[in-house]
Order: C-alpha cells, then sequence, then structure tokens
C-alpha cells in the first residue's frame, strides 16, 4: 500500500557519486544550494540545471527516482507558485482579473521559487538516493564535530539521524501491516469526508505509537547491553578519507556557483 | 462457500530494482470443513498467499474468487470478502487500539454496519469463544492484558465477523507451551463449529494433529498438497527445505533404527501412545495414562 515512498530511499549502485566521500556530498549539497539561491535570473538557472543533469547522469540513478521524490511535494509547490504570482506586483501587467493583477515580475520571481524549491528537493534527493543511512550520518557528523567545541551535541545528532533513518522502511513496514489487518476487519482509509478519513486514522496510529515506544525502548537496551555510552572515545570501523574524485568534484562545485554568479549578474538587467 | 485461487502469481514492486516474486502460479481452494496447513520455509510466500485470501494483495497474474466470482473486478463488494473471509495476522495483539477489550472487538462488527444489539451480542460470544471473562475483561484495557490473552483478544476481534473462512498467520507464535495449546484447541473448536480454517504454521505437530490438509510451499511454489499423512510420508524432501517432520514421526525413525516395528504411518499423539502400548505392553502403560488424565482442559 505505501510502496511508493521515494523520500530518502538508498538506490544502490557503484557510481563515481555513490563512491564519493559522503562529507564532500554534503558540502556539494551546500555549494548546490548556494547555487540555486544565487540564480536570480531565469537564464542564469541553466548552470545549476546543467550541474543537477550531469550529477544525475553520474550517479546512474534512473530519472524516475529523482523525479518520484517531488510527488509529495506538489501542493507546497502549487501553493508557493500561486501565492508568489499574485502578491509580488511590478509595473508590467500581463494578466489583470480586475480583483489581482499578474505582473511580469511576480511571473519571474513565481516560476524561479518555483524552480528553486524543485532543484532544492532533486538535489537532496540525489544525496539520500547515492548515499546510504550510515555513511551520510558519519558524514553528518565528521562535518558538525568541529562545533563541539561550543558543546553542540555532533555525534548524538548524527546518532538521532541514523537512528531515524533506519527506522523509516521499519515504520512503513508497520504501518502496512497495521493497515492492512484493520482493513481485514472491514476499516476503510480511502474514503468518507475530512473528519471520517481523521478517525478512520486512530485504529492506525494507536498501534503505530504503541510499537514505536516498545522499539525505542528495546533499541536503547539493546545498546546499552552493547556498552554504548555516547561518542566519546568512540573509534570507527569505516574512517572516511577524501579521494581525487572528491577534489574534483569539490572543484566543479564552487566553479559551478561561481558561473551562476556570474551570469546571474550578467543577465541581472535582462528580466 | 467456495474460496479458489487461480494460478496465482504475485510480485512486489514490479518493474524497481526491488521486484519480487512472492509467490508463483498458485491454484488452492478452500470450501466449507476444511482445516489446511500452510508450511514451508521462511521466505516461501506463505504471508503472502494468506493475504490473497481476503484481497488484501491483488494477485499480479491470475484470479481469486469467491463462490465464483472474481474479488477484484468491478462492483464486486469488497466488504462482503472482508466478512466471509477473516484474516488474523502475525502477531495480531500488535493491531489492538481501542479503550476496552469490548470496544476492540466491536470494531469490526461496527464497520460492517450491524444494529448495536448484534454487536454486543457478537462481542460477547467472541469472547467467549477465546476464552476470555466478558463480565470481568471486557471493560479492560486491552493493553492490560498478558501476552496470550492480547492474541486471544485480537482474534476475537476478527471472529466477531463470523466469517466463514479463517485465515491465521503463525498464531501461536511467540507464545508459551500452554497458552499454545490452550490456542489450538480454540481454533479446533471453530473448526467443529463450522469455521473453515487456513492456518501458517511452522509447527509440524499442530498440521499433524489439527489439519485434514497440508500445503507446502518452497520458492513461492506449491511442492505438495495432500492428506498430512501423505505429506510427512515424504520426510527426507521436507528435512531438504529445512522443515521438520512431528515429533511423532521422528520418534518412529529413531525406533525402527534400532530395529522395533513402530508403525511408519503414525503422525499424531494418540496413534504414538496407542503403537507404543501395543509395542511394550503395560511396562510403560501406567505412566502414560496417568499423563492423560492430569490433563483435564479442553
Amino acid at each position: 500500500m505505501l510502496d511508493n515512498f521515494a523520500f530518502g530511499q538508498y538506490y544502490p549502485g557503484t557510481s563515481v557519486f555513490h563512491r564519493m566521500d559522503p562529507r564532500m556530498k554534503i558540502i556539494l549539497l551546500i555549494l548546490y544550494i548556494a547555487g540555486i539561491f544565487c540564480a536570480g535570473t531565469l537564464p542564469s538557472f541553466a548552470v545549476p540545471l546543467l550541474f543537477m543533469v550531469f550529477s544525475i547522469r553520474m550517479a546512474a540513478v534512473p530519472l524516475k527516482m529523482v523525479f518520484k521524490s517531488l510527488k509529495p511535494l506538489r501542493f507546497i509547490l502549487i501553493f508557493t507558485f500561486v501565492l508568489n504570482l499574485f502578491f509580488l506586483q511590478g509595473d508590467k501587467v500581463l494578466l489583470d482579473l480586475g480583483f489581482a493583477r499578474i505582473t511580469r515580475e511576480g511571473l519571474v520571481n513565481a516560476v524561479l521559487y518555483a524552480l528553486r524549491l524543485v532543484f532544492l528537493v532533486m538535489g537532496s534527493s540525489l544525496l539520500t538516493l547515492t548515499t546510504a543511512p550510515v555513511p551520510l550520518t558519519d558524514g553528518l557528523e565528521r562535518l558538525l564535530s568541529p562545533l563541539k567545541a561550543i558543546r553542540f551535541p555532533a555525534h548524538e545528532m548524527a546518532m538521532m539521524m541514523t537512528i531515524a533513518l533506519r527506522f523509516i522502511p521499519t515504520l512503513l513496514e508497520e504501518t502496512d501491516k497495521i493497515m492492512k489487518a484493520q482493513s481485514a476487519r472491514g476499516a476503510d482509509f480511502e474514503s468518507g469526508n475530512l473528519i471520517q478519513r481523521a478517525k478512520a486514522m486512530v485504529p492506525l496510529l494507536v498501534p503505530l505509537f504503541v510499537s514505536s515506544f516498545r522499539r525505542a525502548g528495546e533499541l536503547a537496551m539493546a545498546m546499552e547491553a552493547r556498552c554504548y555510552h555516547g561518542g566519546e572515545g568512540r573509534t570507527r570501523l569505516h574512517v572516511l578519507k577524501m579521494a581525487r574524485r572528491d577534489y574534483i568534484a569539490l572543484a566543479l562545485g564552487i566553479a559551478m556557483v561561481a558561473m551562476t554568479v556570474a551570469l546571474s549578474r550578467l543577465t541581472a538587467g535582462l528580466i | 462457500m467456495e474460496l479458489k485461487l487461480d494460478h496465482v502469481t504475485h510480485t512486489y514492486q514490479p518493474g524497481s530494482p526491488f521486484q519480487a516474486t512472492a509467490i508463483r502460479d498458485i491454484s488452492l481452494t478452500v470450501g466449507d470443513g476444511d482445516f489446511t496447513a500452510l508450511i514451508g520455509p521462511t521466505g516461501s510466500g506463505k504471508s503472502t498467499l494468506a493475504q490473497h485470501l481476503n484481497g488484501l494483495l491483488k494477485p499480479t497474474e491470475g484470479t481469486v474468487t469467491l463462490d465464483g466470482e472474481d474479488i477484484h473486478q468491478k462492483g464486486f463488494d469488497r466488504r462482503r470478502v472482508r466478512q466471509q473471509v477473516g484474516l488474523v495476522f502475525q502477531y495480531p495483539e500488535t493491531q489492538l487500539f481501542e479503550e476496552t477489550v469490548k470496544k476492540d472487538i466491536a470494531f469490526g462488527p461496527r464497520n460492517l454496519g450491524l444494529s448495536e444489539d448484534e454487536i454486543a451480542e457478537r462481542v460477547r460470544t467472541a469472547m467467549e469463544q477465546v476464552g476470555l471473562d466478558f463480565e470481568n475483561e471486557g471493560d479492560k484495557s486491552p493493553f492490560e492484558l498478558s501476552g496470550g490473552k492480547m492474541r486471544r483478544c485480537a482474534i476475537a476481534g476478527v471472529i466477531a465477523m463470523r466469517p466463514k473462512v479463517l485465515v491465521l498467520d503463525e498464531p501461536t507464535a511467540g507464545l508459551d507451551p500452554e497458552a499454545r495449546e490452550d490456542l489450538m484447541e480454540m481454533v479446533a473448536d471453530l473448526h467443529r463449529k463450522g469455521t473453515a480454517i487456513v492456518m501458517v504454521t511452522h509447527s509440524m505437530d499442530d498440521a499433524a494433529k489439527y489439519c485434514s490438509r497440508t500445503v507446502v510451499l518452497e520458492k513461492g511454489r506449491v511442492v505438495m498438497d495432500g492428506a498430512p499423512r501423505e505429506v510427512f510420508s515424504r520426510a527426507e524432501e521436507l528435512t531438504r527445505m529445512g522443515l521438520d517432520v512431528p515429533q511423532v514421526l521422528r520418534l518412529g525413525m529413531l525406533l525402527r533404527e534400532k530395529g522395533i516395528p513402530f508403525p511408519e504411518d503414525a503422525i499424531r499423539e494418540e496413534e504414538a501412545e496407542k503403537a507404543l502400548l501395543e509395542l511394550f505392553g503395560n511396562r510403560s502403560g501406567p505412566g502414560l495414562q496417568d499423563r492423560k488424565g492430569g490433563r483435564g482442559h479442553a
């Protein structure tokens, strides 16, 4: 029932992108996000677009998987697009409906924001598609560890994320099972009005909470039984190491941001 | 009532890298009065098959028919299948959610749109059938019950829908021996009262003791199908699949190895008892008799 959930799913592979250091992939994502926010004009968006297309090719992930992550976002996308379309008012009126006007500036702005959202989600899902949860949080922990100096709990954050990511599929499976079990007792999750549907969630949510608490307790016990006592003095099985490909990727990432900024400046007057 | 699977194949997530075919080309008929055991190693597709029986999963290929009508055809009332074929999942106690035992058991009947009187009557009967105390336990929270009772409460929730076929997926998993036996006796009782049973199990002893038919799955296919005695006569093949044979059968094999002529077709406890008494006369008789006498409950 729930097998079309794509966001945060790992797509196994052996591409350059899969083998890259997770830290570098996170840095690349940050650079990429910087890039899409620096792109202030439509033409300058071509650079992040090309970078995305190139990255997807390098990652050897089917386009379908990347686009699937956009599906849950469709309402937010439409909402922000419409909001931007009507609320930013410029001089060049394209359409006057009487109560509201669509201006050229509003349209450009709406398209830009929608593009940013789309690219943001595509970029992040490319990261999670090509990086297994454990290396991902390992990378994050290492990147955040300088902040330990100001008492930022980098290890704990990373451990929480690892556990959260690890349990997404488990919870989905559990949800699926309970949904089926309640359907077998005649429950209906698919029809009725909003209130009826919300009510229909109770037989699903209560068991889900109960089992989540039970699982959390069991996990904590299992971790303690294996002498887990936080991050201090903990060594790791896989030590992260940057390779040549990582530095090349970094250079490409910086070049992408620089080009986007430049192109954005150059085309600023055009639109 | 006739529930029929006709050349059913099921593939999970077809077209994705996680594609997996769980069952292939399975044909199976469940009729009134049947007590079928589904056995097979882990991952052989037993649970997937069970979920096809009440239409929770739709076959990728093939059809499931109830009294001749395809349950997945347009316009077929899904509630009818859900009512006629009850499905008890593995560890069904994880689906409990209501404030009281009564309310939880009433969930199914209420979804069927029955009257309050009818619901109350069904809840009471279902609780009696599974051996829960209506007066004392009915208003308790289901989460306060012991593990074995939680399981029975969950099963009562399905029984209260009065299905003609009851499908149970490893109903005794994780229970202690006494709770196990109580539960199996409860299922046998339901069967005696006219409910057809399909039970997924890893217990060959239960399959031998209670079932009229045993279906063995391996890698998503039916590899054996017949009376328990027939199926268990192929002990070698079962062992090769990683399955067990009933204890009585194993005892017989060991005894025959030692030259003691224990009957080859004995698979049930009482058959073993009879054979042993014939073989050893009154030498070990009294002990066995005593044990039998000590088990008072039904």
